[in-house]
């Protein structure tokens, strides 16, 4: 296991125990949260994804909504974010890495499903910690100039998530909030390519998300 | 510079000439005399042609009285002069001509260079002392024909590699073989006529397939190391050829990497080389028909010298059945200087298919590659040699297999201006398709495909090695305990283009 998903499980773990002191909202009619999110990736492959794209993080954009208190403070969500950087395809030789010349596009586009428990307000009723988890399906692509058949690479595999994070509401129906995610795709890469030289098979990561929504 | 052990160029040339042929016959066999104002064929040293030639005669697998000698690190001079004491003549150190970090020794004394180099191995100044082994030419004659001519550069899909990689400039490109003509240029040379000697003219000119422009640091290591390098062979300008013939010009064939640069070393000769050597000395009569070769020396010399003059990529399409220390030494020494290095496996398989050298090399230098070759079908050719050490597969020809149209046609000199066998007065400006057979023509497909590998920025030999082997395309069945190899093919047939593309993240 490593440093990241340890640090998500803990705080899954956090989250997962707050209830217990926190006092449920049990009584809240059901809601809708809708959101845009800015979403900082840090990839598990990060030697596979530095030596291609230069770097191991990808931004990427996405939405979502969550339906609010299913069952007393249970939610459901729905998202999606995409994810697109630009790179060079690259040679690995005993760890060092020859960038080729050849442009590649890598877009990163996982589709979320999956539910959390929202706590109680604290710092006088203006944050709502929530965590949460699910499972999510993930379009990964990378296209290169003069790809002939065959050559270009476009999969879809299923991973799951856990996340935690705030929200803040800064007006009447606005919120913000950040969130911490832990995605996991195995065995999605490492038979070839980059990922090959540097035995990394995880297409996951841990992800930082800015959100700004609207909450009703 | 010369060297002490026999070589062997690997091309079963067949020697095809194309429609163009008919041509150029009416020419053959009339003397044009000398003018005034020619300069002399430029022709190796007599008593090293009368070495090849008995050597030829003889049927060694040596040059008689050449030992190629390596002292122990921090050998003194005068430990030097203690070893070569142990000599019947005992020769002074300074007859020693260096080679790398070895010399080369001429011992006219002793022409039984197994004895010398016993005697040398013996002393303990010294680390190896061998003989100047010889690789010869191997011609395979076969039945003219004309067909499709570059289904080998189709086979490597080459036209979608171009596509990234548009022909390797910026790439040198040394060949160590017969030579690639560098100029244009007319010399008076001697020869036997076969009542008396006749001056007479000898025109060259360099290939129309292969801008002079193109050339860098040409040297001739037979005729004593001159920067003029003329092929009186015709291997060496088809080798090239392959590797870096002029492509898209609407003439002949395409090469691979059409826009590096070749670095023409001449370390190997044939019968004109040995013939005007010895007209023009006053020895009469014919050179044994087969008589040439490329000693180890040289060759080694050659490889030496394109690792210290900027070559990043070395094709040896030759090679012989005996181990020769120098060679290995000369190849591991380019490598580390930064060149890849393709060798023919041999043609050899059916006379026993014995291990070849400097191929069997390549296995334990990373950055060197051992080269089989399949053919049209993409099967194993007939002749190439299999072995433990072969590491990669090219498109070589195989006349079994498609007949004339399964053979590789590049530009070389014009094989009827130059038949020994019925050609007194020879030329060597006339120039012509000719298909080819062997592992010499698969091993610059390798060289080249290298090139355009090294244009991409992969530049450490053993990183284009591995990429080259990581990228293959497997044939045949796989050896149970190397996976994705076998003895036939290597790693398998070489893929220009997924070498090219380098790697995404996840392919």
């Amino acid at each position: 296991m490593n440093r990241v998903t340890r640090a998500s499980l803990m705080v899954l773990l956090v989250a997962l125990l707050l209830p217990v002191s926190a006092r449920a909202q049990s009584t809240q009619s059901i809601g809708v949260r809708a959101s845009f999110g800015l979403d900082f990736n840090a990839m598990s492959a990060s030697d596979s994804f530095n030596a291609v794209l230069g770097s191991s993080q990808l931004r990427g954009f996405g939405a979502g909504a969550d339906v609010l208190n299913v069952w007393k403070n249970v939610f459901a969500r729905v998202s999606f974010s995409r994810a697109k950087k630009e790179g060079e395809r690259a040679v690995v030789f005993n760890n060092e890495v020859v960038r080729i010349g050849v442009p590649i596009t890598v877009t990163y586009t996982p589709i979320e499903i999956g539910g959390g428990w929202q706590f109680a307000s604290i710092g006088g009723g203006r944050f709502t910690p929530y965590a949460g988890g699910g499972l999510f399906r993930l379009s990964y692509s990378e296209k290169s100039p003069f790809a002939v058949s065959g050559e270009d690479v476009s999969l879809s595999k299923a991973g799951y998530l856990m996340f935690g994070g705030v929200e803040v509401p800064v007006a009447k129906y606005l919120v913000v909030g950040g969130e911490a995610q832990y995605r996991s795709v195995s065995d999605a890469i490492g038979t070839d390519g980059v990922s090959r030289d540097f035995a990394e098979k995880n297409l996951g990561g841990f992800t930082m998300r800015v959100l700004v929504g609207f909450r009703r | 510079m010369r060297a002490s052990q026999r070589a062997t160029l690997f091309p079963s040339a067949i020697a095809l000439a194309g429609a163009v042929a008919a041509a150029f016959i009416a020419a053959l066999g009339r003397p044009v005399e000398a003018q005034v104002d020619n300069p002399p064929f430029p022709t190796m040293p007599i008593d090293w042609a009368e070495a090849f030639i008995r050597a030829a005669e003889d049927n060694l697998e040596y040059l008689p009285g050449e030992v190629v000698v390596k002292f122990r690190d921090g050998t003194s001079l005068a430990g030097q002069q203690q070893a070569l004491d142990a000599i019947r003549s005992r020769p002074p150190v300074s007859n020693l001509q260096p080679l790398g970090d070895a010399f080369l020794l001429r011992d006219v004394a002793e022409w039984n260079a197994q004895i010398l180099s016993a005697q040398l191995s013996s002393q303990p100044e010294v680390e190896y002392a061998e003989p100047n082994y010889l690789y010869r030419l191997s011609f395979t004659p076969n039945d003219p024909g004309f067909a499709a001519r570059q289904w080998n550069l189709t086979a490597l899909d080459l036209p979608t590699a171009w596509d990234i990689n548009d022909g390797a400039a910026n790439v040198t490109v040394a060949v160590v073989d017969s030579g690639v003509t560098t100029v244009n240029q007319t010399f008076g040379a001697v020869t036997w006529e076969g009542t008396r000697f006749q001056t007479f003219a000898v025109p060259f000119s360099v290939s129309p397939e292969m801008s002079s422009s193109r050339f860098a640091s040409p040297r001739d290591f037979v005729g004593g190391g001159d920067t003029t390098v003329l092929d009186l062979v015709g291997h060496g300008s088809h080798v090239a050829g392959t590797i870096a013939q002029e492509t898209n010009n609407n003439l002949a064939e395409a090469g691979i990497a059409y826009r590096a640069r070749i670095m023409p070393l001449k370390a190997c000769f044939g019968y004109w080389e040995l013939q005007f050597s010895m007209s023009a000395n006053g020895r009469p009569g014919f050179t044994p028909q087969g008589a040439g070769g490329c000693d180890s020396a040289s060759v080694a010399a050659g490889i030496r010298y394109a690792a210290d003059n900027g070559a990043q990529v070395i094709n040896l399409s030759l090679g012989g059945p005996i181990p020769a220390t120098v060679l290995r030494d000369a190849i591991t020494y380019a490598v580390g200087r930064g060149a890849f290095v393709a060798i023919a496996m041999g043609n050899d398989f059916e006379a026993g298919n014995p291990t070849t050298y400097p191929a069997a090399y390549a296995q334990s230098i990373d950055g060197a590659m051992a080269v089989g070759s399949v053919g049209r079908s993409l099967r194993r050719s007939y002749f190439s040699n299999t072995g433990a050490h072969i590491e990669i597969a090219a498109p070589g020809g195989d006349i079994r297999d498609g007949g004339a149209s399964g053979v590789v046609w590049q530009m070389t000199i014009f094989p009827p201006d130059s038949d020994t066998r019925t050609v007194i007065f020879p030329r060597f400006d006339r120039y012509a398709s000719v298909g080819n057979q062997g592992t010499s023509m698969a091993s610059p497909h390798i060289a080249g495909v290298a090139a355009l590998i090294i244009s991409q920025g992969v530049r450490n030999p053993a990183a284009v090695e591995a990429l080259i082997k990581r990228t293959a395309r497997p044939l045949g069945t796989s050896d149970a305990s190397r996976p994705g190899w076998n003895n036939d093919f290597g790693y398998g047939l070489i893929q220009p283009r997924p070498a090219l593309r380098g790697f995404g993240i996840a392919k």
